[in-house]
């Protein structure tokens, strides 16, 4: 079933929704598109539009980028997502690329309304990544360098073979996400600072020695410490230091980490991004005045972005709501919110959206923002896991749903893991820690992903985590393996050696 | 600003990723096809139509949150404050990153292929047994595929050299093509496509008796079909003879052979006359490597046995091997003497295999059994 006939089964009253259209009148909808946002005071960027078939967009989707190296996973993801497409369950609306010009995809068969729609949201992107503090670091002419890394891991592929380098790939990608934030700078600590010369210290000559020996120990190993301070950047350390690595390997390292780098703003904004699209669209469609017919079928595609997620929350939704609740603040705020919003009822609700949208992130606009208000509009609802099919709603207040909600959005979903020594047991092993927080990790994971690193690191590796028990109390729990182990070992007591 | 249409070629990156994710689960697509072998879906397909066959996706490794202890954040208004609900496998807490960056765990989807790929995953493991280089040497080329690079060879692929050597001197610090090395070189190198050159001649007998109802010709179609498809894939050289009987026997095209009805009684034997005879008259043993296979529901006449097995003895002695296959809804009687392989069982003529199929599914272990390749082929063989 192509996406014409999609649309056509699900249009109210039977109308022909699919307007027949060609280029000139999509280019004409452009233009409309950005005169009505530059009529709102928004600056939008040049934005490429390309109009392409389902089986070219959700091929890109699959990859992330286009021109991305070759790889079994996303032959994989293309027919997952595919086939959710072919049944209706699911549909890609927008499809935009952080790059200069920015690209955007649409999708061919649409109908206008939904062409049009698309449009509008993808320009409050564009403005989002032009204007966006985070996004500032990214290259913006990456798909070369995307292009690039490509035919390097192609021509990788013939001289090492194919499922040599693609199991490598396997081992990297399993363990991309584990990257500092470029923004946050990593604290380099120096060696043991020199005790302050003591005006007594010939009083005490035996101590004093003692105290300098101790200095010159503490000196010593610090010299021979690798990593100086716990390391989070996995593959940054991994291509620097790994003993085992081949050059080619180094190679494909940099690439998928530079990759990894290219979507991490993106998923640090996700619900700030999509929500402010959304609150773009809105008012650039509202200044186009559309016919009832169109309004209705506007509608209906708005219903259908913004519908709830049962147990996630629906970032179109969340996120618009959050940026409507940021206006009304500033715009008509209560006596209370004067006092907790500085400039709330003096600079105009639409001003200070922008403002935010050019620093936030959806960790800082979730905790600043996430009234009870929001709450009940998105319908919102804490929940804690009960094993691993059900779970318990633990409260709708706001202040524990924020609370929820500000920690997921802080780690992504990524365990913090750190390594903390690369030469363990002075046995070349390396040695990984995860920083818990009173989360352990998923064992059956973390036993089959270990191995990966170990392939990386080609020596033993061991990981430090923790086990939960049913009380909330911690028991530490440590997984270890060698390079060519199948899984990793579970110990419960400290491995030696 | 612009608004482009996209061209729609050049794009095979998908496609490619797409087969080689085919590779790697291929026993798993090949399972699942041999159990829709009877499924009408695959026999009417034409080359443009797409096979969906479910299976199971490769779990991404990654480190994740203990998912029995996780945190989050849903939306309904349907769920009170310390209510319990059961969710699918997977919790909804994972946030898809855009671009398919999400974390995935073991789901199951279906991947599509085009027939051609549905015969490749099918055929795999099929092959024409103690096949000899007998006859004309026919010496169709191989076809032959420049698509590799290699260190040493007689054709240098100018381009890669060029980039090996520019890589080379960048990782000395120089800049710029110049001081040529023999360790530069790239060389074009080519694949070759092996075919057999040896002749063959297949005879596929079918009974098409009275006694056959619709169930035995059912199968007994399902089963000479997917025969010629993969006698015609894998080997071009080989010539498909179509046999029908019932107390006569008549040599027929590919159409009659498979729209046939006929009624009657049975005598095998009379098949295997019209067999020897033909294979006298136009393939003679010193050029051909002989094959037969024949499916009956076994209701043979009784006094036609002796003289059946006789000439059964006839055939395995000039074909390198006999297969007979039985169709039978109960497998009960299949060894009682009152049934064909029961005969031929006691008689254990050398040189022909016999197997039964009481259903759909049964007919991948008849061709199996049939088409098992030798060893060495299935090494060569293992990528038609």
């Amino acid at each position: 079933m192509g996406p014409e006939a999609d649309l056509l089964d699900q249009t109210p009253d039977g109308r022909r929704a699919v307007a027949i259209y060609d280029l000139a009148e999509l280019q004409q909808l452009d233009d409309e598109c950005r005169a009505a946002a530059a009529g709102l005071g928004l600056d939008v960027p040049e934005v490429v539009f390309h109009l392409a078939p389902a089986e070219r967009i959700y091929d890109i989707a699959a990859r992330g980028l286009p021109g991305r190296y070759p790889h079994w996973r996303f032959g994989q993801d293309y027919e997952r997502m595919k086939l959710d497409h072919d049944h209706g369950r699911s549909r890609i609306y927008e499809l935009v690329l952080n790059t200069k010009p920015y690209q955007a995809y649409l999708l061919e068969g649409n109908s206008w309304v939904a062409q049009l729609l698309v449009m509008a949201h993808v320009y409050g992107h564009c403005w989002f990544f032009a204007n966006n503090g985070l996004f500032r670091p990214t290259d913006r002419k990456f798909l070369l360098r995307v292009r690039a890394g490509a035919d390097r891991i192609e021509d990788y592929c013939r001289r090492h073979g194919r499922s040599e380098v693609e199991d490598f790939v396997d081992a990297v990608q399993a363990i991309a996400h584990h990257a500092p934030s470029r923004l946050v700078a990593t604290p380099r600590g120096g060696p043991p600072s020199v005790p302050v010369a003591d005006r007594y210290a010939d009083l005490f000559p035996d101590e004093t020695a003692a105290a300098a020996e101790r200095h010159r120990e503490e000196r010593a190993a610090w010299a021979e410490r690798v990593p100086k301070e716990p390391e989070p950047d996995l593959l940054g350390f991994l291509m620097g230091h790994g003993p085992r690595l081949a050059d080619w390997q180094r190679d494909v390292i940099s690439i998928i980490r530079e990759e990894a780098a290219y979507f991490f703003p993106q998923r640090r904004t996700k619900i700030a991004n999509e929500g402010f699209a959304v609150w773009v669209h809105s008012q650039i469609v509202q200044a186009l005045q559309l016919g009832t017919g169109e309004f209705v079928e506007y509608n209906r595609l708005n219903a259908g972005i913004g519908q709830p997620h049962p147990f996630s929350v629906n970032p179109y939704n969340l996120g618009y709501e959050l940026w409507r609740e940021v206006e009304r603040i500033y715009d008509h705020p209560t006596s209370d919110e004067r006092e907790r919003f500085p400039g709330a009822g003096e600079i105009s609700g639409r001003e200070r959206v922008l403002e935010l949208a050019a620093t936030c992130d959806d960790a800082s606009l979730v905790a600043a923002f996430l009234t009870p208000e929001v709450c009940d509009r998105c319908q919102l609802y804490a929940w804690k896991a009960e094993g691993a099919t059900r779970l318990r709603c633990t409260s709708r207040e706001a202040d524990e749903i924020r609370r929820a909600l500000v920690n997921q959005l802080s780690h992504l979903s990524v365990p913090r893991i750190e390594i903390v020594d690369a030469d363990a047991f002075r046995a070349g092993g390396l040695w990984l820690v995860h920083r818990h927080e009173g989360v352990g990790l998923d064992a059956q994971y973390a036993a089959n992903t270990l191995p990966h690193v170990a392939s990386l690191w080609g020596r033993r590796v061991y990981l430090e985590t923790v086990a939960v028990a049913d009380d909330g109390s911690t028991t530490p729990l440590w997984f270890s393996c060698a390079p060519g182990d199948e899984t990793a070992e579970a110990h419960t007591t400290e491995p030696e050696g | 600003m612009t608004v482009l249409k996209d061209p729609g070629v050049f794009h095979d990156d998908g496609e490619r990723d797409r087969r080689r994710n085919h590779d790697r689960i291929r026993a798993q697509i090949a399972g699942q096809l041999r159990e829709r072998i009877g499924d009408e879906e695959l026999i009417t397909a034409g080359p443009e139509r797409r096979i969906r066959v479910p299976v199971k996706g490769q779990r991404e490794w990654r480190f994740v949150f203990d998912r029995g202890r996780q945190e989050g954040v849903g939306q309904s208004d349907q769920i009170g404050e310390g209510d319990a609900v059961d969710f699918g496998p997977q919790p909804g807490g994972e946030g898809e990153g855009q671009g398919g960056e999400g974390g995935g765990g073991e789901v199951t989807y279906e991947v599509e292929l085009d027939m051609d790929e549905v015969e490749q995953h099918l055929f795999e493991q099929l092959g024409l047994p103690r096949l000899a280089p007998r006859g004309r040497q026919e010496a169709e080329a191989d076809t032959i595929f420049f698509d590799d690079r290699a260190r040493k060879g007689p054709l240098l692929d100018k381009k890669a050299t060029l980039r090996a050597n520019l890589r080379r001197n960048a990782s000395a610090g120089r800049v710029g093509i110049g001081d040529f090395d023999r360790e530069d070189a790239r060389y074009l190198t080519w694949r070759e496509q092996s075919r057999p050159v040896s002749q063959a001649v297949v005879f596929l007998v079918m009974d098409v008796s009275g006694s056959m109802g619709q169930f035995h010709k059912r199968i007994a179609r399902l089963f000479f079909w997917w025969a010629t498809r993969f006698l015609r894939r894998r080997y071009t050289t080989t010539e498909i003879v179509f046999i029908a009987h019932h107390t006569e026997a008549i040599e027929c095209d590919e159409q009659q052979f498979f729209t046939r009805v006929e009624s009657g009684g049975t005598r095998c034997s009379a098949a295997y006359e019209l067999l020897l005879d033909i294979q006298r008259k136009r393939y003679p043993v010193a050029d051909w490597n002989i094959f037969v296979a024949h499916c009956s529901d076994g209701d043979n006449w009784d006094d036609d046995n002796e003289r059946l097995v006789g000439l059964l003895g006839e055939t395995a002695a000039v074909a390198n091997l006999v297969g007979y296959c039985q169709i039978d809804r109960s497998t009960r009687y299949h060894w009682s003497a009152d049934h064909l392989l029961g005969v031929l069982r006691k008689a254990e003529v050398p040189g022909v295999v016999c197997c039964s199929v009481s259903s759909d599914t049964g007919i991948w272990g008849a061709l199996k059994t049939i088409f098992a390749p030798d060893e060495s082929d299935m090494r060569e063989g293992a990528l038609v």
